[in-house]
């Protein structure tokens, strides 16, 4: 083949390349920093409104604030940022009740695996309802609920999708302004907008 | 200068270091690209390793398929590399410590012998590093290019100063690598060169010595039969009264003699070349002895060229004889041979000292001399200074060589009609 029409065509084979790698690269930017898509039939449930849990949990909660870790081992964040839970049931294991909720879909490996990767301490229980209660659609979630059953806060961990900006860790930040006694967390808006994966629930 | 054989040799040599860098590329590139996938199984990022390590994969390959004799998809290897460190870091959503990997690139590229390989890496690691981290942290959210929260000027000026030392010593080694390969190469041929020379040379050695004993076997052999010839002439000479006929056996016995000096001339350089140095305790009196006996036998009775020899002997001197007798008897027959006739009366002047270093000889002569302009040419083979020359034209040549073998020099100085002087210095062997 002449030299010229080789080195064309091996300059078309770069363009597209590029124009590949840089599109994948782009739209897989956007698809991360884009919030979870809200299902249908979505509730909104606002901070401060009452959340109904059931006689199991508040058993368990022995009349102190819930707080609830919505894992779901399929999800690559939500695998990512155990640690993150960890750290803050660590820290206030005495004054909250930590609770690991596992949106499985009735799964009941998934259950058993998740029981494996948190502490025995923590109580690690399916139930899907409780996530549509607190106006849970993503994971990883977060939720906060006072003595009194009402929502204190529900959010990210993280405004970075794996927890690794500490000057974001919004959970902490809600819990420390409850302890406080704040009336509620004054955290900004990326806190609040849900991202990561759709429960396995609403992907049906 | 390089030859063509060398050069064809090197383009061999380097396309072998090309072909075989090439598969451990390849290797190295689908290990690359199969850490991609593992890492999307982990960070569920497998279509982004499917898609961006797959497309750059294809890219590389065709590039090197269709450009193999270029050095073109070489210098892609570093971008193909700097490509997949973006995907892992993008796949691990901003793992910073991923940057390594293109420290793994630089290393691996080493193998191509090639410094200015690095250059793409290096380009790749700089454009990529400034564009995102700037885009990062000036705010521009969602960049998966470092989880860190912070990352200043004097940071990015430190990490990109350690990666310049980090390519620049593989490029480094790069060239060395081929500086080495260079003289590997060139040491190889010089060795094969001087090998073909050094059998060449003990070809024309046994060539040579073959020729030496063919013509000193030939010389000997022709000796005999002059002697007998010469005998008969002589013989011949004595029964014969008609004075015609002993001018013609005169002219014979004129013609054998000096066919019986070339001879002796050619037996001379035959031995001188042959024989090894046999040094000996030196008694220059009996040696003029003999000279005086061979110059008789060799041109008859010359009466009109007085031989002065002055001998000062104070110490012991050691040399080859056979070699000096060849030296003194052929100077001192030149300077008989071409006296000058009719003016004053002729003369060759010997005058011999010894010392610790040896000996100094000067042949001195009041003959026709030499012309200045053949001077230099006179220690030549067969040269002979006219067409009226009677000589072999081996006589000085022979007393060069024979010299040269005793390590001796000889210096020569003639006016033209007035005479000639030989001075040697002999070093006691």
């Amino acid at each position: 083949m002449n030299k010229y029409f080789r080195y064309l065509f091996v300059l078309i084979v770069w363009c597209c390349t590029t124009y590949v790698v840089a599109d994948v690269f782009i739209s897989y930017d956007i698809k991360y920093s884009m919030p979870t898509p809200i299902p249908l039939g979505y509730k909104y449930k606002s901070t401060g409104t009452d959340v109904k849990i059931g006689g199991l949990l508040s058993q368990i909660s022995n009349n102190k604030p819930i707080f609830i870790h919505f894992y779901n081992p399929d999800c690559p964040c939500s695998r990512f940022n155990v640690y993150a839970f960890q750290r803050l049931e660590k820290k206030y294991h005495d004054k909250i009740c930590f609770v690991v909720v596992v949106l499985s879909n009735g799964d009941l490996d998934k259950l058993e695996h998740a029981r494996h990767v948190f502490s025995n301490d923590i109580p690690v229980m399916a139930d899907n309802k409780l996530a549509a209660e607190c106006g849970v659609y993503s994971s990883p979630q977060a939720v906060l609920i006072s003595t009194d059953n009402k929502l204190f806060f529900r959010g990210n961990y993280n405004s970075n999708r794996y927890c690794t900006n500490s000057s974001s860790f919004f959970p902490e930040l809600a819990i420390k302004s409850y302890l406080k006694g704040d009336d509620q967390a004054l955290l900004p808006d990326n806190a609040y907008v849900a991202y990561g994966c759709s429960i396995p629930e609403n992907r049906k | 200068m390089e030859t063509d054989k060398k050069r064809e040799f090197k383009k061999v040599y380097y396309r072998k270091v090309k072909d075989r860098s090439d598969k451990m590329m390849n290797r190295a590139l689908m290990i690359y690209f199969a850490v991609g996938i593992l890492l999307g199984l982990k960070y569920d990022t497998v279509d982004i390793a499917l898609m961006i390590g797959g497309s750059t994969l294809l890219c590389y390959w065709f590039t090197k398929l269709f450009l193999y004799d270029t050095e073109t998809y070489q210098y892609l290897t570093g971008v193909v590399l700097g490509i997949f460190m973006a995907q892992f870091i993008f796949q691990m959503h901003g793992m910073f410590e991923m940057h390594f990997v293109a420290f793994i690139g630089s290393v691996l590229m080493i193998t191509y012998q090639n410094w200015k390989m690095q250059i793409s890496l290096f380009l790749f690691v700089l454009i990529h590093h400034t564009v995102f981290g700037y885009l990062q942290f000036s705010g521009f959210h969602d960049i998966y290019f470092t989880q860190q929260d912070y990352m200043d000027l004097n940071t990015f000026l430190i990490h990109m100063i350690f990666a310049t030392v980090i390519f620049s010593l593989s490029a480094v080694r790069a060239h060395n690598y081929r500086l080495m390969s260079d003289s590997f190469i060139n040491q190889s041929f010089e060795i094969g060169r001087l090998q073909a020379k050094e059998i060449e040379n003990t070809e024309l050695k046994k060539v040579n010595e073959e020729l030496d004993r063919f013509v000193y076997s030939v010389s000997h052999d022709l000796r005999a039969p002059l002697t007998g010839m010469l005998g008969v002439i002589m013989l011949a000479e004595k029964d014969e009264k008609d004075s015609k006929n002993s001018d013609y056996f005169r002219l014979l016995k004129c013609s054998v003699k000096r066919l019986d000096c070339f001879i002796s001339d050619i037996l001379d350089y035959s031995r001188n070349s042959r024989l090894e140095r046999r040094p000996e305790v030196v008694d220059f009196k009996s040696i003029l002895d003999d000279v005086n006996v061979s110059l008789h036998a060799m041109l008859g009775k010359v009466e009109d060229v007085k031989i002065l020899a002055n001998i000062n002997c104070n110490h012991q001197f050691k040399t080859d004889k056979t070699r000096l007798t060849m030296v003194l008897s052929n100077l001192i027959s030149n300077a008989v041979r071409y006296r000058r006739i009719g003016c004053e009366p002729s003369f060759v002047k010997i005058d011999i000292k010894t010392n610790e270093d040896g000996a100094d000889i000067l042949v001195e002569d009041n003959g026709i001399g030499i012309k200045e302009d053949v001077q230099g040419k006179v220690f030549d083979m067969f040269y002979r200074g006219s067409d009226a020359s009677v000589g072999s034209g081996l006589g000085l040549y022979i007393v060069k060589e024979a010299l040269d073998k005793l390590n001796a020099s000889i210096k020569l100085t003639s006016v033209v009609g007035k005479g000639t002087k030989f001075a040697i210095h002999l070093p006691t062997l």
